[in-house]
């Protein structure tokens, strides 16, 4: 992955498609919580709050997909993880949100949704897919261990 | 654009590290006394056996704290950061503050760290939701929805922190009060806020 890194161009925001998805890893405890409404596990808004720099983590669809890779292939990177979200590219620019290619060392698909502010948070909280929906009795072991 | 002035002062905020949190102590009918049962203002009798059991929402907090002081940088992807203990002493303070009128009878809330460096508390109830965010500078957002009658409020800065400290213990009351309480007594949500 770091040779990727060191050889690969950063791909534009522009080239990044409309139909393709960002995946956002669900982590327990720290994106979770229990509606005791629905007696359900949901994301917290917290899971796409962005670091200082403005961007929340994720895995870009279409770059995967061009070198032949499911979604989810950088999903069993981190430890914790409970579900996978899903957003539309098209639905966060429609948010005046943007993403962005932010490769890493460990992780060249990674990216980052931009221009989040706090009344993003919730929506976006509420209208995630789900790829892998939240394992309840993963979170809920996670949340008691 | 809030700043760290709305909440609480830079000075105040970075203080907290020298500051020996101030919990509430527990209340003598929190406790599980032993052979002698309290007697006048609630003082055991010398000699007694007394055992002190922590409220069960006082455990869960506990260990979510300490969740909390155990990530390491990178813990929500490139450039999230630990949160500082600073923080993580102010919010425990608050949330304890804020329960202690109710005694072992409170739920308690779920404290999701921030990537920036903040955390955010929230309760979703029967009754209602409410997420409070404090961030690392000491700038805080609040959001609270009635379920009963769907009205929303949310605000920031130093109104945050009180809003936080009138509505958290009326969210985290058990719901088996709640059940036996009158909900049209509750005050609306937008009264408050006006």
């Amino acid at each position: 992955m770091w040779l990727m890194h060191l050889c690969r161009p950063v791909r534009p925001s522009s080239q990044l498609l409309p139909d393709y998805r960002v995946v956002r890893t669900i982590r327990s405890p720290d994106h979770v919580v229990r509606d005791d409404r629905t007696g359900e596990w949901r994301l917290s808004s917290g899971a796409y709050s962005p670091t200082a720099d403005g961007l929340v983590s994720v895995d870009l669809e279409q770059l995967l997909a061009e070198d032949g890779l499911s979604p989810l292939t950088m999903y069993p990177a981190l430890d914790r993880n409970v579900a996978a979200a899903t957003h539309l590219v098209s639905d966060l620019r429609a948010l005046n949100l943007d993403v962005v290619h932010d490769p890493t060392i460990r992780n060249w698909y990674h990216g980052g949704i931009s221009g989040i502010k706090r009344s993003h948070k919730q929506k976006l909280s509420k209208s995630a897919g789900f790829l892998v929906p939240i394992d309840p009795v993963e979170a809920q072991k996670l949340h008691d261990a | 654009m809030r700043s760290a002035t709305d909440g609480l002062s830079l000075a105040e905020f970075r203080g907290a590290d020298r500051v020996i949190p101030v919990f509430s102590a527990p209340r003598y009918d929190q406790c599980q006394s032993t052979n002698v049962p309290f007697s006048g203002e609630g003082k055991p009798t010398p000699g007694s056996m007394t055992t002190f059991q922590a409220a069960p929402w006082s455990v869960k907090l506990s260990k979510n704290i300490e969740r909390l002081r155990r990530l390491g940088p990178g813990w929500d992807g490139p450039r999230s950061v630990p949160i500082s203990s600073s923080l993580i002493n102010l919010v425990n303070v608050l949330i304890r503050e804020s329960l202690a009128p109710l005694g072992s009878d409170a739920r308690a809330p779920f404290v999701v760290p921030l990537p920036s460096g903040g955390v955010q508390v929230e309760w979703h109830t029967t009754l209602g939701e409410l997420e409070f965010e404090l961030e690392y500078d000491g700038a805080a957002a609040f959001w609270v929805r009635d379920h009963s009658t769907g009205h929303e409020f949310e605000t920031e800065g130093a109104k945050a922190f009180n809003q936080f400290l009138f509505w958290a213990p009326r969210l985290a009351q058990d719901q088996r009060d709640v059940a036996n309480a009158s909900l049209p007594s509750r005050p609306s949500i937008f009264a408050v806020a006006a």
